[in-house]
């Protein structure tokens, strides 16, 4: 069977990873400062001595520090069997024994490693023909990207928000894809997201006086990491961490006002930072394709995130104008009318493509 | 192939996501509660500051325009009460407001500055009406006409109860609340007297008007009972006027439908009345119904002067003797002044007699008046027509033309200048401090001005239209009034209004901060 190219990645890691936590002990086994007591005093068994090496601990070192990987894991796979995750991922130890034997040899063997014979290339060839397939990870197999449509609502129930939404929530609607950098486990991924959402509402119970309709006009570009774990092969829960901007326009429009001003109008920059949790569930993945190693099957799925959004406010206040005769012979000092807090509790939802 | 409930498991959680969302949107929302209107009274000036009361609001707004960089902020006072009538205390830099408590027939007498509530009187009675004397140290509240044939939110109502409030003292011994004794008919004005000499004491009278009867107070002890006075019989009259002689301890009272005047003099009581003094009235009869009086003090004694259209008349009150004086324009009105003429350079009282309407005024030297009649009357002819009439410094008098301009009246020379306007003037403030007068018109964005002592025109354009204009004379200082719902006001140096760098424009200060309310 053949593996898609991120399983292989993750096939790969994994092999490393277990590589180096096992190459450990060997290197506790030969020091490369030997202290005087170990100089005087045999190495205790190790598993390579458990596993049948000849070799005297002084020089064990040294050799297998030179060993090729493949020829440097066999025998501790063969002596302490690795995982079950971590089984398929190593090449089986057709021949262990002859291998760490060859270098048996005085040092010199170190640079010249001995080619296995024929019939140990086939039996190890057979066995890796009987190795169990790779394990499924539990989200949809062959998927790297997922699209989103999003609907955001977030609860602002400051007061001023009020003065540009009837409602305390607002709702921001927009896409983000998401994309899977790597499977920590088979059940748990890890991924980037790329996103943007919009936001507009208007009132127009605005205080007395103040004006006709308030509008409030956002633009939300953001990126995010997100972790994911899979429970069953259509249920996963996640936790996000975003952070963005905002773009943010308030407007009061004013006409007819005595004073001659249309608008009162403050656009903002503003970073914004948020945390949510919620869960996936997704129909199982239609194959589209057989020869691509990805993208090659798609599912569908929805999103429930809760969280709270962090975000700085956004002032409003009349504008101090300079004198500009003839047009304004008098300058212009503008009181303050308070800030918009856009921080709030946030509830999300988005319907996803998975492919 | 999955299990047909797995199948169905994401559709069901479809559903359940979508009931969520759609719960969260809706119901949870939060509807948003409306904002209370400001309901705002026209601004009033107190030395460096302007003051609006809010009576939705329950608050008094004050704006600093007079600092040297005045900022778009105002200052909430807490009146815990709906402001309803206020009124700056005579001689005090203060504003009185009667509040009323909107949950109860509760209401107090609130004294104003512009750094808080300075004094809370407790009335417990919803007045309408304040009366104040002229030192400020008095206020009564009363019902008026309006306000005692239109009360009817109390089950019970009592249109002739009044408190006496001594603004020179705090606390609850500061109030006084008393039912007037009537005849049937609810108070109409109030007036209060100099202080005078009564029965080897200085003290104050307060006269409560009725349609034909007083009430005379005794503010030195407002417990006492007060003398009810039935001036005419049945409903016949209606007193308009009250003038007091200090001197003479003399009150003199005008009635429309009279052509009477009623003269109380108030003389020591007898020893078995609870009051020292007690009035004694007499009625002057007049040939023509008196619409003006006022009372001077002559080489002879004092003496009333008394406007009947037509005529002039001076009474003598101890005599009833009356002298009458043919006028050759018609007046209504009386102002009086101590000063100098063209043909004489002494210093003596001396009347301007005039009309609402008249293009022509006339003077008349009241010094041995009764003697020479005519010949100390002068006619003068103001163009343009009597508005109004607004005395200045040094005898000048600024009168707004019904045509739109000014005349300045020089008293003592009588001259009349007249000043053309292109528009009619709303507002006209004289400042002593400034030499200026400042005008506007309605509607319009000029603000023009006059130096008092060369009468030279100047004029000024602000960039919005001038609702209410105001000069600060401690301050020096213009402040134009604009209309705008969020506050809006240009403050111009008023010794040199047309340099504009100087000037500023607040605005918004009603609104600030009105987002986080």
């Amino acid at each position: 069977m053949k593996q898609p190219l991120f399983r292989r990645a993750e096939t790969a890691t994994l092999a490393a990873l277990l590589t180096v936590s096992q190459l450990a002990p060997a290197q506790t086994f030969a020091p490369v400062n030997p202290s005087p007591a170990s100089t005087e005093t045999p190495a205790a068994p190790t598993a390579a001595t458990a596993a049948g090496a000849v070799t005297p601990a002084p020089t064990a070192a040294p050799v297998a520090a030179e060993l090729p990987a493949t020829a440097a894991t066999a025998p501790v796979s063969a002596a302490a069997p690795a995982p079950a995750a971590a089984a398929p991922a190593v090449p089986a130890p057709a021949a262990p024994a002859p291998v760490l034997a060859a270098p048996a040899a005085p040092p010199p063997v170190a640079a010249a490693p001995v080619a296995p014979p024929d019939s140990t290339r086939r039996a190890a060839r057979r066995a890796r023909a009987r190795k169990p397939p790779p394990e499924k990870p539990l989200y949809p197999l062959y998927s790297l990207l997922t699209l989103h449509a999003v609907a955001n609502s977030v609860w602002n129930n400051d007061v001023a928000y009020d003065s540009f939404n009837s409602k305390d929530v607002g709702g921001r609607f927009g896409v983000q894809l998401d994309a899977d950098l790597v499977h920590l486990t088979p059940a748990i991924a890890l991924a980037a997201e790329l996103g943007y959402t919009y936001e507009a509402t208007d009132n127009t119970e605005l205080p007395p006086g103040l004006g006709e309709v308030g509008r409030l006009e956002a633009h939300h570009p953001h990126v995010a990491a997100l972790v994911r774990w899979s429970l069953v092969d259509w249920l996963a829960v996640h936790a996000r961490a975003q952070v963005g901007l905002s773009f943010t326009e308030l407007q009061i429009e004013r006409a007819g006002v005595s004073s001659g001003d249309e608008a009162l109008t403050a656009k903002a920059c503003s970073p914004f930072f948020a945390l949510g949790a919620g869960l996936s569930v997704w129909t199982p993945a239609h194959r589209i394709s057989a020869r691509r190693q990805y993208f090659n099957s798609l599912a569908y799925g929805a999103r429930i995130e809760a969280g709270y959004l962090f975000s700085s406010a956004v002032a409003l206040e009349f504008p101090d104008r300079d004198a500009n005769p003839p047009e304004r012979q008098i300058a212009v000092r503008g009181a303050d009318l308070g800030a918009v807090n856009r921080s709030g509790a946030l509830l999300g939802l988005s319907a996803f493509v998975r492919f | 192939m999955a299990p047909s409930f797995v199948r169905c498991l994401p559709r069901l959680h479809l559903k359940g996501l979508g009931a969520c969302l759609s719960l969260a949107l809706f119901a949870g929302c939060g509807d948003v509660e409306p904002h209370t209107p400001l309901v705002l009274s026209e601004p009033v000036a107190l030395d460096e500051h302007l003051v609006w009361l809010d009576a939705s609001n329950q608050r008094a707004l004050v704006l600093d325009v007079a600092g040297a960089d005045p900022q778009p902020h105002v200052t909430s006072i807490d009146l815990k009460g709906v402001p309803g009538t206020t009124q700056r205390q005579l001689a005090h830099n203060a504003l009185l407001s009667l509040t009323a408590n909107p949950d109860s027939d509760d209401a107090d007498l609130v004294v104003l500055t512009s750094s808080g509530v300075k004094t809370r009187y407790a009335l417990g009675t919803q007045f309408d009406t304040l009366t104040q004397s002229a030192d400020g140290n008095f206020a009564i509240a009363h019902f008026s006409e309006a306000g005692a044939s239109t009360k009817n939110a109390s089950l019970l109502f009592n249109p002739n109860e009044i408190a006496i409030v001594d603004l020179t003292r705090t606390g609850n011994s500061a109030v006084t609340k008393r039912t007037l004794r009537s005849f049937g008919t609810a108070p109409r004005l109030v007036a209060f007297s100099p202080k005078m000499q009564l029965a080897g004491e200085e003290r104050q009278l307060a006269v409560v008007l009725f349609g034909s009867q007083i009430a005379l107070l005794d503010l030195n002890y407002p417990d006492r009972p007060e003398y009810t006075i039935e001036l005419s019989r049945g409903a016949s009259i209606t007193l308009s006027q009250v003038r007091f002689s200090a001197e003479d301890q003399k009150i003199y009272l005008l009635a429309n439908g009279s052509n009477d005047v009623y003269v109380l003099r108030l003389l020591p009581a007898g020893g078995n009345r609870e009051n020292d003094f007690e009035p004694s009235l007499n009625q002057l009869g007049a040939d023509a119904a008196p619409q003006d009086m006022v009372v001077f003090e002559g080489s002879l004694g004092s003496r009333l002067l008394v406007a009947s259209g037509t005529r002039a008349e001076i009474v003598e009150a101890s005599s009833s003797r009356v002298t009458q004086i043919p006028l050759s324009t018609r007046a209504d009105r009386i102002l009086l002044f101590h000063g100098t003429s063209p043909f004489d350079d002494a210093d003596e009282p001396r009347a301007l007699l005039f009309a609402v309407g008249q293009s022509s005024v006339s003077f008349l030297d009241l010094e041995e008046a009764e003697e020479r009649t005519t010949r100390n009357l002068e006619t003068l002819a103001v163009p343009g027509g009597i508005q109004q009439l607004i005395p200045l410094n040094d005898n000048l008098v600024l009168i707004p033309q019904t045509s739109g301009g000014l005349t300045i009246l020089n008293l003592e020379e009588r001259t009349a200048s007249p000043i053309q306007a292109r528009l009619g003037l709303a507002a006209i403030q004289p400042s002593l401090a400034t030499g200026r007068l400042w005008a506007t018109s309605t509607g319009s964005k000029a603000l023009g001005y006059i130096d008092v002592d060369n009468l030279h025109p100047g004029e000024v354009r602000l960039d919005y239209e001038i609702q209410r204009l105001f000069v600060l004379d401690k301050a020096k200082r213009v402040v134009a009034v604009h209309s705008a719902p969020e506050g809006l006001v240009s403050i111009l140096n008023a010794n040199d209004p047309e340099d504009l760098e100087q000037a500023t424009t607040l605005q918004g200060f009603f609104f600030e901060g009105i987002l986080d309310r």
